[in-house]
């Protein structure tokens, strides 16, 4: 499991960051998405399933 | 697929590449790609198979959510990792499973089956708020100019966090 709270430096600025922090961020400007997508073969689309690709 | 996904203005794409980096999994990326690039706004994508299962599913398993609705999401997201995870999305009743999964998420209810999700009992903690606020909130200031006989400029200070009536008022 991760540890609670890290230190990330990125282009010399400092990040404390933590899930709780991570997670509100999420709950704010974050979404979850379930894709149910047929196969599609290129571009041409000659070749489609009913499966789920995952 | 299944997809977790946080947004950030350009300004603020090296806190995505931080929170990569602590999760050790995902990618960024621009996630909108309208007008000049200063207005673009990028995204932390976590979509492959194994950072989804491997790295962000106990996570997911280990926290609740404060806001209702994202309580719900995340419910249903967990159950289709778990679908996915016993292989169940390679059979006829586990697609059907996974599109009936995809069909109850937040956004996909009205506002009235909104209200009816049923409260989250997530304990706020600074840091939560914290992320949150980074998120939703808004700080402002207005200046008041002197009333008359009076040579004090008044300052008023703002700060809000807006969210839609169905997640009700919660107490920061």
């Amino acid at each position: 499991m991760i540890n609670n709270v890290k230190k990330i430096t990125i282009d010399n600025k400092i990040y404390i960051l933590s899930l709780e922090y991570i997670f509100g961020l999420f709950e704010g400007d974050g979404s979850v998405t379930i894709q149910l997508k047929p196969n599609i073969s290129h571009k041409t689309g000659a070749s489609r399933t009913s499966s789920v690709n995952f | 697929m299944l997809i977790f996904e946080i947004h950030q203005h350009v300004i603020d794409v090296d806190l995505l590449k931080a929170i990569s980096i602590f999760l050790d999994c995902g990618k960024v990326e621009i996630g909108r790609k309208v007008g000049a690039p200063d207005t673009w706004v990028y995204r932390l994508r976590i979509s492959t198979q194994t950072d989804i299962l491997n790295n962000l599913l106990p996570l997911l398993q280990s926290q609740s959510m404060m806001l209702n609705k994202r309580e719900h999401d995340i419910k249903l997201f967990v159950h289709a990792c778990l679908l996915v995870t016993d292989k169940k999305h390679t059979t006829i009743d586990g697609q059907g499973e996974l599109a009936n999964i995809a069909a109850r998420l937040s956004s996909k209810l009205s506002f009235e089956n909104k209200q009816k999700l049923p409260n989250s009992n997530k304990s706020l903690n600074a840091e939560r708020v914290t992320g949150f606020t980074d998120a939703e909130g808004h700080f402002s200031f207005t200046i008041v100019p002197p009333k008359l006989e009076s040579n004090y400029t008044g300052v008023i200070f703002n700060f809000t966090i807006t969210q839609e009536s169905s997640e009700g008022a919660k107490r920061f």
